[in-house]
């Protein structure tokens, strides 16, 4: 059986799941905290503006910085830990369903396994993608400008003037506010999905919780989560993080991850739920 | 088809749950897995399936090691556990899901296989209304559906009326003329030994072979 079949399977079952109802209220959060900030402000967020906004985080806490000063960044937490969470269970679930019957069928436990990261991939895709819609949803309501373009206004009203009234390119902006927010949670999500398959999918998560709070406080490049904070990326501030380092080390995670939890799944026991 | 386990053991969190086990398995024969809960039926099945991996010893199909040369047997159906499918679709369209994705078996012989066990083909009711017999009946429709060369069966006849055991044991019996090899683990003396063909005891991890037609 090949890939392609198995990878239909997964999207046509493991895609569009009830939960997914879940995204647009966690979107909403960080949405309507931004429509307040810019309505107190007098302008008006663009697209670009929300979705940055959804993925700002917050700027380096230096060791001069009292805990009094620095806001802890809780929606950006919400938000990514809200798509670790919606993706944590299917592989396994699928394995106590129909998995055992597919994969046998399948012959090759590789392939069955990459078919699940090719999905993890995609799952995250709908996730930002309906981010994206409820931030089109809240740019139409309030009249802003559905496109990628993020005025100076707005961006120092949102960025707290952290940007120093830069303006931002159009393509700069879909890096900052998708792209690589977008990459940064699919390389943490295959993490956890790899390393389900030595301990179980509570402990992963929590793993994948820690290494986000650990971003908050270092902003190290090599944390990942500090890639899917916008305002820490060196196109803002100055000594932030790298865009171009920070999108190959996420390839490299999801490359890396694929390659060991296939090669583990491979040596791995399938168990039934009852075991 | 021909199985050979050899001193395959099994160890999991310093349980053994399979110990030293030993079989040589034929095509066209039933083969009985007798022994209380907990012996170790399911993991016999299990790793004959390749779903688990020996902690020593191995598994050979054909003379192809289970693991090395091949991830599982090439052409099998099981139903292990309880059966499981996806709960929003028909009974039809779930096998009809499983089938494509191997794409040996069409619509028609998935309809007559379903008959055979049964399961109306055009019924209408999703899996999740599926009583706990039929959703056994369909486990064991999956099974066969491909008409494999290997068949594991793990308790089919839970939850069945004896109309339905009688004719899930008709199945296997047309089955085993087919030239199929099934393996069959089932707790009830009473249907086991008279439509297996040889009856292995399994007792904490150890198998012994017992009657033999």
């Amino acid at each position: 059986m090949n890939l392609t079949k198995l990878i239909r399977h997964d999207l046509q079952c493991g895609l569009f799941r009830l939960r997914c109802l879940l995204v647009p209220p966690l979107a909403a959060l960080p949405c309507l905290l931004c429509l307040r900030i810019t309505d107190s402000a007098g302008c008006k967020s663009s697209w670009a503006g929300y979705m940055m906004y959804c993925f700002m985080g917050i700027e380096p806490i230096s060791v001069q910085d009292t805990m009094e000063k620095a806001q802890f960044p809780i929606l950006w937490l919400i938000l990514i830990i809200g798509c670790l969470y919606l993706h944590l269970d299917y592989p396994l679930n699928d394995l106590s369903l129909t998995g055992q019957q597919i994969i046998v069928r399948s012959g090759n436990r590789r392939n069955w396994y990459l078919a699940k990261c090719v999905w993890n991939l995609c799952a995250c895709g709908l996730y930002f993608l309906m981010v994206s819609l409820t931030a089109s949803l809240f740019t139409v309501l309030t009249g802003g400008d559905l496109s990628l373009n993020c005025d100076a206004a707005a961006l120092k009203v949102l960025y707290l003037g952290e940007t120093g009234g830069k303006t931002l390119p159009p393509l700069t902006a879909l890096l900052l506010s998708l792209i690589l927010p977008y990459l940064t949670v699919s390389a943490i999500s295959l993490l956890q999905m790899t390393l389900c398959l030595i301990m179980k999918p509570i402990f992963c998560f929590l793993i994948g919780i820690i290494l986000l709070l650990l971003s908050v406080y270092w902003d190290s490049p090599l944390i990942l989560g500090n890639g899917a904070m916008g305002i820490r990326s060196s196109l803002l501030i100055s000594g932030g993080v790298a865009p171009g380092p920070a999108a190959e080390e996420c390839c490299l995670i999801i490359i890396l991850c694929m390659a060991i939890g296939s090669w583990m799944f491979k040596r791995s026991d399938i168990l039934g739920a009852r075991d | 088809m021909k199985i050979d386990i050899t001193h395959a053991t099994k160890e999991i969190g310093g349980s053994i749950l399979l110990d030293d086990v030993t079989l040589t398995l034929q095509s066209g024969r039933i083969y009985g897995l007798q022994g209380p809960n907990g012996s170790g039926k399911t993991m016999l099945l299990r790793l004959i399936a390749g779903l688990i991996r020996p902690s020593s010893g191995s598994v050979a199909i054909d003379g192809k090691k289970l693991g090395a040369d091949m991830d599982f047997p090439p052409s099998v159906g099981l139903l292990i556990e309880n059966p499981a499918f996806l709960p929003n679709n028909t009974g039809l369209k779930n096998l009809e899901l499983l089938a494509s994705l191997k794409g040996t078996t069409d619509s028609g012989q998935i309809r007559r296989t379903l008959s055979r066990t049964g399961l109306d083909p055009d019924d209408p009711r999703k899996v999740r209304k599926y009583s706990l017999g039929m959703k056994q009946r369909l486990g064991v429709a999956a099974a066969i559906m491909e008409q494999p060369d290997l068949i594991l069966l793990d308790e089919p006849t839970n939850a069945l009326d004896d109309k339905g055991i009688a004719c899930i044991c008709d199945i296997l019996r047309q089955e085993r003329e087919r030239g199929a090899l099934i393996v069959l683990a089932c707790h009830d003396a009473e249907i086991l030994y008279p439509l297996s063909d040889e009856v292995i005891k399994v007792c904490d991890g150890r198998v012994e072979r017992g009657q033999m037609k």
